[in-house]
């Protein structure tokens, strides 16, 4: 089902919480200065944000129990303003966070096995993986059972704490990239290879951030045995060669950019000669002992067209529009995976309330299997529900306010924190998302328009992942006012692509109506059926440049939203 | 604090001494035959370096705590050089990072005396390694547990 701490597990994340106390005390006494004090913070989640301490708490391969959100909901209510905030990488946060009590919140945590290890800090965050990971119809095999051995095999690595940036990995086995692998220091994907064999695909490179760059191919098949000595290869390559002298060339994109992606093959090659087929490769037992924990749930022999369901389609529009996008399919053809989302009016993209969690946790013990996922779009997926029972679902989350939102619709923003908390930021974020989603308040507009990813950050570090999305916008200062410069044809999944600046930037108060007329010039010129990723894939972004700004991009329009400011 | 600890270490250079890791004793400072940098790509050290110190010591130096290249270059002279005389960390380093020191190989660190203290206290507050999950020399404890840790921790270290 899912992955249970042992005595061990618990013996780690109980001594870290004694090692991190001891820090908090050595800090507030001055034995350690900031400097020092802050990448072991950062190790444990703890970051300084613009009014307070946040904390990010790290939900591995975004899988939760129905318990540990419960936890979670009473750490909101304890220590924070009342919410979480689940964030792009699966994780949670809690933004209004007084360093004195840190430590008591990583030991309330410790009780229902969770932590903030390496959530933050130059070091290899959180593992991420599909959200439908075990509940997938199209997965050649479970990637939680890669995702947990390359979380024990990467948490508190002796030699792995200190690199020149962070390192984030994601794993996916579905046909379809629900983890966005192309935009990860290292994308794994499960594949066949010759013969048969299961393997890995590896893609090294990808990420976001002022230098976006889609991932690029290391390694054809990897036998799955080799996988901690391959990655293990890679990340010393990285650790020794990567650049320390600018935090933004430190990534290992801009490694592999100066090297070449041929040459780097090599050195990670000669490195991975002296570790492949040493200890650092897992044992049988250990792989077997681990993938026990997710054997497949129990399910009984339910039909896949139940009349339950299909009368409640015919007579309730609400929930047909949500069956639609937010029922996903299930490797049982009579079970599904429902998507709560957590977008809303005036709610910030992936917040949720301390009562909210609460709602979640009971929607997954009555309908589910006590079972939740985190999804890097910032929203909930609840797994193995029955198709006969999804109506009742969906009264239940209603009732709770957690039945809006479709999931990949418009309305689906993915958006950083932005100046409202960041002390990254140009521009604030959720103030905007929520003019655009109300902007497209309509129900039926937003099934007219279809699937269409708009993502919002609030600077060019990219945490809102714009570069990524169908309309991407991005915060930028001009003179000391916050404008938004915006992108078309980004693509998280297979075929990943970065996102094409279509003009000058504009104000917010103009950034809704430039969306509509953008999402208009769609509508009124796609091909039948054509998804806007499709349009602009067979357009360019020329169609809707045109209709933003004039004929010349010295227009009237485009002088409104001033000076090109591209660079 | 990186520049207040250097210039302790020049005022003060005797009060600088080896920390033995696997048993947090203070052990008399010895010569070290060949200090690696760990700027040093490890690939460019040639086994001549290492492999004529063996019964001896060698040092790696940090320049900065944050710049983790000389753990690596601790499990290249270790794993792929062989090196199997005494590991010195040298420069900056921080008791935080005691027990990474150790599971890289390293045998020693050398401190000032005055920060032995929290040395120990780090050392005795290590979570276990996650990496027991692998048959890996380096997830195996070295050495017997200094008096203040609990012991069935390192135990439990090799049984799985």
């Amino acid at each position: 089902m899912m992955y249970r701490y042992d005595e061990f597990d618990r013996a780690v994340v109980e001594t870290r919480a004694a090692q991190f106390r001891d820090q908090v005390r050595r800090r507030l006494d001055g034995e350690l200065s900031e400097d020092e004090f802050k990448p072991l913070r950062l190790q444990n989640g703890l970051y300084l944000q613009l009014h307070a301490y946040m904390l990010r708490i790290a939900i591995p391969y975004g899988v939760l129990s129905s318990d540990q959100l419960r936890g979670l909901a009473g750490i909101a209510r304890d220590f924070d303003r009342g919410f979480g905030h689940f964030t792009t990488r699966q994780n949670i946060q809690f933004n209004w966070i007084k360093l004195v009590q840190a430590p008591d919140i990583i030991d309330r945590l410790a009780t229902f096995g969770m932590h903030a290890i390496q959530t933050s800090g130059n070091c290899i965050r959180n593992v991420t993986c599909d959200p439908l990971a075990g509940a997938a119809h199209d997965e050649i095999e479970d990637p939680r059972i890669w995702a947990e051995i390359i979380r024990q095999w990467s948490t508190l690595h002796p030699e792995f704490a200190f690199l020149p940036r962070k390192f984030k990995i994601a794993v996916s086995a579905g046909v379809e990239d629900r983890a966005a692998t192309g935009f990860h220091d290292i994308g794994l994907r499960l594949v066949t290879g010759r013969g048969g064999e299961i393997g890995f695909r590896i893609l090294v490179g990808g990420g976001q951030g002022r230098t976006p760059r889609v991932a690029r191919m290391l390694a054809t098949f990897i036998p799955k045995r080799h996988i901690l000595s391959y990655l293990e290869a890679v990340m010393r390559v990285y650790n020794a060669a990567g650049r320390r002298d600018n935090i933004y060339k430190a990534r290992i994109k801009i490694l592999v950019d100066d090297m070449g992606i041929e040459r780097f093959a090599d050195a990670v090659n000669a490195e991975w000669h002296h570790v492949r087929d040493t200890a650092t490769d897992l044992p049988q037992a250990e792989h077997d002992r681990i993938a026990a924990y997710f054997t497949p749930p129990h399910l009984v022999d339910a039909s896949p067209v139940p009349s339950v369901l299909a009368t409640a389609r015919r007579h309730d529009a609400a929930f047909a529009r949500w069956m639609q996008q937010n029922g996903l399919p299930h490797y049982h053809p009579g079970y599904a995976n429902a998507v709560v989302s957590l977008k809303s009016a005036g709610r910030p993209p992936g917040d949720a309330s301390a009562a909210e969690m609460e709602a979640i946790a009971a929607l997954a013990d009555e309908h589910g299997q006590g079972e939740i996922r985190v999804t890097y779009q910032q929203s909930i997926i609840i797994p193995h529900i029955r198709r006969d029972a999804l109506p009742a679902f969906y009264r239940a989350a209603s009732a709770a306010g957690l039945g809006g939102g479709e999931h990949r619709l418009v309305g689906d923003i993915i958006a950083c924190p932005g100046l409202d908390y960041c002390n990254l930021a140009n521009a604030r974020s959720l103030p905007l998302a929520d003019r655009i989603f109300r902007r497209f308040g309509d129900p039926e507009r937003r099934a007219a328009i279809g699937r269409l990813q708009l993502n919002i950050s609030g600077c060019i570090n990219a945490c809102g992942h714009h570069h990524a999305a169908d309309i991407g916008i991005l915060g930028v200062d001009k003179k000391g006012v916050e404008h938004y410069q915006i992108t078309v044809g980004g693509r998280a999944g297979e075929a990943a692509a970065i996102g094409r600046i279509i003009g000058p930037s504009f104000a917010e108060d103009e950034v809704p109506a430039v969306i509509e007329t953008i999402i208009d010039t769609y509508l009124a010129s796609r091909d039948r059926d054509e998804s806007f990723a499709a349009f602009i894939a067979r357009t360019g972004p020329d169609a809707v440049k045109e209709a933003v700004y004039g004929n010349s991009a010295t227009g009237p329009q485009a002088r409104r939203g001033g000076q090109h400011d591209l660079a | 604090m990186a520049t207040a600890q250097r210039d302790r270490r020049r005022g003060a250079a005797d009060s600088m001494t080896w920390l033995e890791l696997a048993t947090g004793k203070l052990v008399r400072r010895g010569e070290v035959g060949h200090i690696a940098s760990g700027a040093v790509p490890p690939s460019a050290l040639g086994g001549d370096d290492v492999t004529d110190l063996a019964g001896g010591a060698l040092a790696i130096r940090f320049d900065r705590f944050s710049d983790g290249r000389g753990f690596t270059v601790a499990r290249y002279v270790r794993e792929v050089l062989g090196f199997t005389g005494k590991l010195v960390a040298q420069g900056h380093v921080i008791p935080d990072q005691a027990d990474y020191l150790r599971r890289c190989g390293f045998t020693h660190v050398e401190i000032d005396r005055d920060a032995a203290r929290q040395w120990r206290r780090s050392l005795a507050l290590a979570p276990p390694a996650m990496q027991r999950i692998l048959g890996s020399q380096r997830s195996r404890p070295i050495g017997p547990a200094w008096s203040d840790a609990p012991p069935e921790r390192n135990d439990r270290d090799v049984d799985r």
